[in-house]
């Protein structure tokens, strides 16, 4: 019973980490419709970033602060000079640059930094908790927290600022947003900025997490995203999170505790195709 | 008399919007019916059930007699009815022939090896330029359809339907955004095809061109028929000129 | 050296022949797969297991690798290609996925290990060596782009160019769209299957990896470098893509980096491929031949 209850509680707290990549994701695809791959190089790369400045300076916040800055700054470059040009072709033109993006970025990662796994020795101002027979250590306390916060601070830009507004207003119809007066480019980068800060305090939290940070850090999520958001429902930042959670825990619970002999990767995508028969607009998606 | 096209007791909900509810009205074959109202009536909403777009809530569409509402567009297409769309939709990168052309398969597409053979033989393609000459198009066979003005688009879009040899023809607002002289060549094209005998139903903004072309109007407000008859009649129907106008109005004119 | 340039005219064939199947999906009826290397590995591990278990010779198996990816083709495409365009990306990439992980844990797949031992292919008596495979691997892209060629001149790739332009307007003139795509999808994955099959008997030996999503990737952007939906594209991708990465080769640590340069510039400013419409080559070499260039 210890051993579920564990398995659980670390089912969510990946489910939480998949739920802040995948966020950062639904937003970049429910504004400008395109499945922005190398959303993922962006999380590694947040993950380097935050890993450099803490050993540089010795201080998380900063660490992650500067992080963030240095995604949303790569983000925003991804959009107006790939993104942005290219929205007047087929989806896969946008797609193949994505994910040429995807491989670039990671190769200068690992030019940068070689391929080796880095450790990411990180004290966190989180204590131990103690739930009943079952102990969460700092780092899950702290995936939790940071995790809970950055989904109510979505949450609340999206629901109760004007930004949420003219946000969910173009991504609802892009065209008629911007003949209302919403200035969309700029929207648009907001976009980016919020969902490329998203994957920087998720790679640093998951370089925290696994006390590991290697070039290839993004590949896996980079396609197990994109089958959350189809579970999700395309657009739905709800629904990536549900799904996430969801996927989380199965992977965690089927495999690590059950021990099904399935490969925990091809889980995402078993799932995505099986919501895909079901419930063709995902489970929180519109239409 | 069995009537070409049959509605009965059409309705569309989408939630709790009723945004056609309980219409009825039946053409007949070789007549042009205008399908009026303002806007936000449903008449799109009506229009695309006929076509296929949406499935109704309730009710029944009856194309010669046989149930067809819930069909998928390509089924219609093989049951003889043909369509424009209110926002043209060429065939972009293809030749203005190969918009016809393509057209012309219709029964090819069907036969598991017909739809091998090359397309596109010396009596195709002399077809599809007769049809292209009805609508005045064949200088710009050779064209890529893309390029071409709106006006002409329009005229692609009624020889592409025309291609089907459609027994009913429905008509999606193919007047709008057109010139004087560009109204007067349609309407006359129209008027030709109607002579053939072919069904035509058409939803207009134009009220000049609605008027003038059908031979029965279909009022329809907030979702419901208002009025049902000749344009003489249902243009000095109150109730149609409230719909449009308001009550203020509806009292000045009368 | 003689031998070196036979292996890449060979691998330049296979990728030319799969190549040329994903065009028929991506170029002519406009859907995205980004799964088609899990038909060129249904193709292949259908030839090995046909060779080493079975003992047939490649002539015996092709109709067999032809068929099995066919209708695998139609099994997978049938719900993929009724979900919204957005989603058949993805739903493509999971099937990569699921058909690698298959072959990596299915026993019967020879699981990690793969399938070793297979044959070369025997024509008339004579065991096909570099030479001889590549005449049969031409051979067999010639008769590819000629398939492509009949399919762009057919009802059924009128249709598809008509579904790829606008669905909804092709719909309404009869064209049925679900049926539509089926039929280019499994052409083109029955044509990724014969580029399966040479390679198992080339390579004598194939595992789960060699059929990954970055081979997908790979054969997609031979199809959209070269020009999608063009006839000779895929071809001139596959020249292209195979050459290069062996042109890098010196500079091995910056390899990948170039080649994704490479696949960025290329598909930001040239999206239609060298050999589609407006594209610098085709404006250049109309230049040249001032009377226009013919496709």
């Amino acid at each position: 019973m210890e051993l579920f209850l564990e398995q659980l509680l670390n089912g969510i707290a990946i489910g939480f980490i998949y739920a802040l990549i995948t966020s950062g994701l639904a937003l970049v695809y429910g504004i400008l419709r395109i499945l922005h791959v190398a959303h993922a190089a962006i999380y590694a790369l947040g993950a380097y970033v935050g890993l450099g400045v803490y050993l540089v300076a010795g201080n998380l916040f900063l660490a992650m602060a500067a992080s963030m800055a240095a995604c949303s700054i790569v983000g925003v470059g991804i959009e107006k000079l790939v993104y942005f040009p290219l929205l007047k072709y087929p989806p896969y033109v946008p797609l193949i640059g994505s994910i040429a993006l995807l491989l670039g970025i990671e190769e200068i990662l690992r030019l940068a930094a070689g391929p080796y796994i880095h450790a990411f020795p990180a004290s966190l101002p989180f204590p131990q908790l103690q739930l009943g027979p079952v102990t969460l250590s700092p780092v899950l306390v702290a995936v939790y927290v940071v995790t809970l916060c950055v989904l109510f601070g979505l949450w609340f830009i999206s629901t109760k600022t004007e930004l949420g507004l003219a946000m969910r207003a173009s991504s609802q119809d892009l065209p008629v947003a911007d003949a209302m007066g919403i200035n969309t480019s700029r929207i648009i980068s907001t976009t980016f900025v919020i969902g490329s800060s998203t994957a920087a305090i998720a790679g640093i939290l998951v370089g925290i997490y696994f006390n590991q940070v290697y070039p290839t850090m993004g590949a896996v999520p980079a396609y197990k995203t994109l089958a959350l958001i189809v579970v999700g429902g395309l657009g739905s930042v709800p629904g990536a999170v549900l799904a996430s959670i969801l996927l989380g825990v199965s992977e965690t619970l089927l495999i690590g505790y059950a021990n099904i002999p399935l490969p925990r990767d091809a889980l995402a995508f078993i799932a995505m195709i099986a919501v895909l028969m079901w419930r063709p607009q995902g489970l929180l998606g519109r239409r | 008399m069995s009537k070409l096209l049959q509605i009965d007791g059409l309705s569309k909900h989408f939630g709790g919007l009723h945004a056609v509810e309980n219409v009825s009205f039946g053409l007949e074959a070789g007549s042009i019916l205008g399908l009026i109202g303002p806007n936000g009536a449903g008449k799109t909403t009506c229009f695309n059930m006929i076509s296929g777009v949406y499935k109704p809530t309730s009710g029944s569409i009856f194309f010669m007699g046989r149930r067809s509402d819930g069909l998928p567009p390509h089924r219609m297409a093989l049951m003889g009815i043909g369509r424009t769309f209110q926002i043209v939709r060429p065939l972009a990168s293809l030749t203005v022939l190969d918009n016809i052309i393509s057209a012309l398969g219709i029964n090819r597409y069907q036969q598991f090896w017909g739809r091998w053979r090359r397309y596109g033989a010396k009596a195709e393609q002399k077809l599809a330029m007769e049809i292209l000459e009805k609508v005045d198009l064949a200088d710009r066979c050779s064209q890529k359809a893309g390029l071409l003005p709106l006006g002409e688009l329009r005229r692609l879009e009624i020889a592409r339907a025309l291609s089907l040899e459609p027994k009913l023809l429905l008509l999606d607002e193919s007047f709008s955004g057109l010139r004087h002289e560009e109204i007067q060549r349609l309407s006359s094209l129209v008027g030709s095809i109607r002579k053939n005998g072919t069904g035509i139903l058409l939803i207009e903004h134009n009220m000049k061109v609605a008027m003038t072309l059908s031979d029965s109007i279909v009022v329809l407000d907030h979702g419901c028929k208002i009025a049902e008859g000749k344009p003489e009649a249902v243009s000095r129907n109150p109730q149609v000129i409230e719909a449009y106008l308001g009550k203020a109005g509806a009292e000045g004119a009368s | 050296m003689g031998n070196y340039v036979l292996t890449l005219g060979i691998f330049i064939a296979i990728n030319g022949i799969v190549a040329c199947g994903l065009n028929i999906i991506v170029g002519y009826a406009g859907q995205i797969s980004l799964g088609h290397a899990a038909f060129f590995g249904i193709g292949a591990y259908t030839a090995a297991l046909l060779a080493t278990k079975a003992g047939f010779t490649f002539w015996m198996s092709l109709p067999f690798v032809i068929l099995v990816t066919g209708a695998v083709g139609l099994l997978l495409g049938l719900p993929s290609l009724r979900v919204r365009e957005d989603f058949l990306a993805i739903t493509t990439i999971g099937i990569n996925f699921i058909v690698e992980s298959l072959f990596m844990y299915v026993p019967f797949f020879g699981g990690a290990l793969g399938i070793g031992g297979i044959p070369r292919i025997v024509f008339f008596g004579i065991k096909l060596r570099e030479g001889g495979f590549l005449t049969l691997s031409l051979v067999l892209l010639v008769v590819s782009l000629g398939c492509t060629w009949w399919f762009s001149r057919s009802w059924s790739g009128l249709a598809c160019f008509a579904l790829r332009e606008d669905e909804t307007a092709a719909s309404s003139i009869g064209i049925s769209p679900v049926m539509f795509k089926l039929v280019a999808f499994m052409a083109g994955t029955a044509m990724a299957g014969v580029g399966g099959g040479l390679y198992a008997h080339y390579m004598r030996f194939i595992s789960a990896t060699d059929f990954g999503f970055p081979v997908s990737v790979m054969m997609l952007s031979m199809v959209v470098v070269g020009g999608i939906g063009t006839l000779w594209g895929p071809v001139l991708g596959a020249i292209i893509l195979t050459v290069l990465p062996e042109i890098f080769r010196p500079l091995t640590d910056y390899r990948i980096l170039l080649y994704a340069a490479l696949l960025l510039m290329m598909i930001r400013f040239q999206p239609g491929g060298l050999l589609g419409e407006g594209s610098w080559s085709r404006t250049l070499l109309s230049r040249i031949f001032r009377g226009g260039v013919s496709r």
